[in-house]
């Protein structure tokens, strides 16, 4: 029979907590990440750069056992990287390259920016 | 892909498999490479999924292409690493493995998409 015991169940709720966080953030990429039945650059965008705010958001004030939940979890499952690339790889099949440039260029941009935002008042010492 | 209750729960469920799959390998390997690793499997998925006629619906698509490969991949990790690994690593050399990675994400989804047709 398997003993389970404290240290097993901390590793079965961080990871049950990394699971329903990635899956509410999958639903929540679904729901932005369409607009009238057709897939969104805006809404992926959108969700990539939040994401990643709500990363560095963890990585400088929550340091409870819940941050694998809200980073790793529901943040991953909001991003994504593979929807990213079809969208830019399907801009440029129709001929939209300047379109497809502008959603590489700005899936990196924000979601960097935003990382860095957040980092600030750390990276200054003020915190 | 339409919107429903269905489709919902199936993009939770992909989500939270994908989203602990990629939790574990960032725990047993490198941060950075394994989710190159992650990103780049999740876009030839999608790849696969768009010219592939055995997962042609949307409980399938929700499933396995919003849900796994969507929760499995993530940006804000390849975001938030990137400033970490610059903060330390002054060089181009940052940058040059971002731009490689995001490179790669496109080519394979394009490549696999060809190749499964």
């Amino acid at each position: 029979m398997i003993e389970i015991n404290e240290e097993t169940m901390n590793a079965l709720m961080v990871f049950a907590g990394v699971a329903v966080g990635g899956g509410l953030g999958s639903v929540l990429r679904m729901l932005v990440g369409q607009w009238r039945g057709k897939s969104s650059t805006v809404g992926i965008l959108l969700a990539n750069t939040f994401a990643s705010a709500i990363v560095a958001y963890v990585v400088v004030w929550d340091h409870d056992w819940h941050w694998a939940a809200i980073s790793a979890g529901f943040a991953g499952g909001l991003s994504t990287f593979s929807t990213w690339a079809a969208q830019t790889a399907e801009l440029w099949a129709a001929d939209k390259r300047t379109d497809a440039i502008n959603n590489a260029l700005l899936n990196l941009l924000l979601p960097v920016f935003a990382v860095v935002a957040v980092l600030l008042p750390r990276l200054f010492g003020a915190l | 892909m339409k919107i429903t209750f269905k489709t919902a729960l199936l993009t939770f469920l992909g989500g939270a498999i994908g989203a602990c799959g990629r939790f574990s390998l960032d725990l047993v390997w490198d941060s950075y490479w394994s989710l190159i690793v992650i990103n780049l499997l999740g876009a030839a998925l999608l790849g696969y999924l768009a010219s592939s006629s055995r997962f042609d619906s949307d409980a399938w698509r929700a499933l396995l292409g919003t849900g796994f490969a969507g929760g499995f991949t993530s940006m804000s990790a390849v975001a938030y690493l990137f400033v970490q690994t610059s903060l330390v690593d002054a060089t181009v050399w940052p940058s040059v493995l971002l731009a490689l990675h995001m490179v790669a994400g496109v080519a394979i989804y394009v490549a696999v998409k060809k190749v499964s047709r």
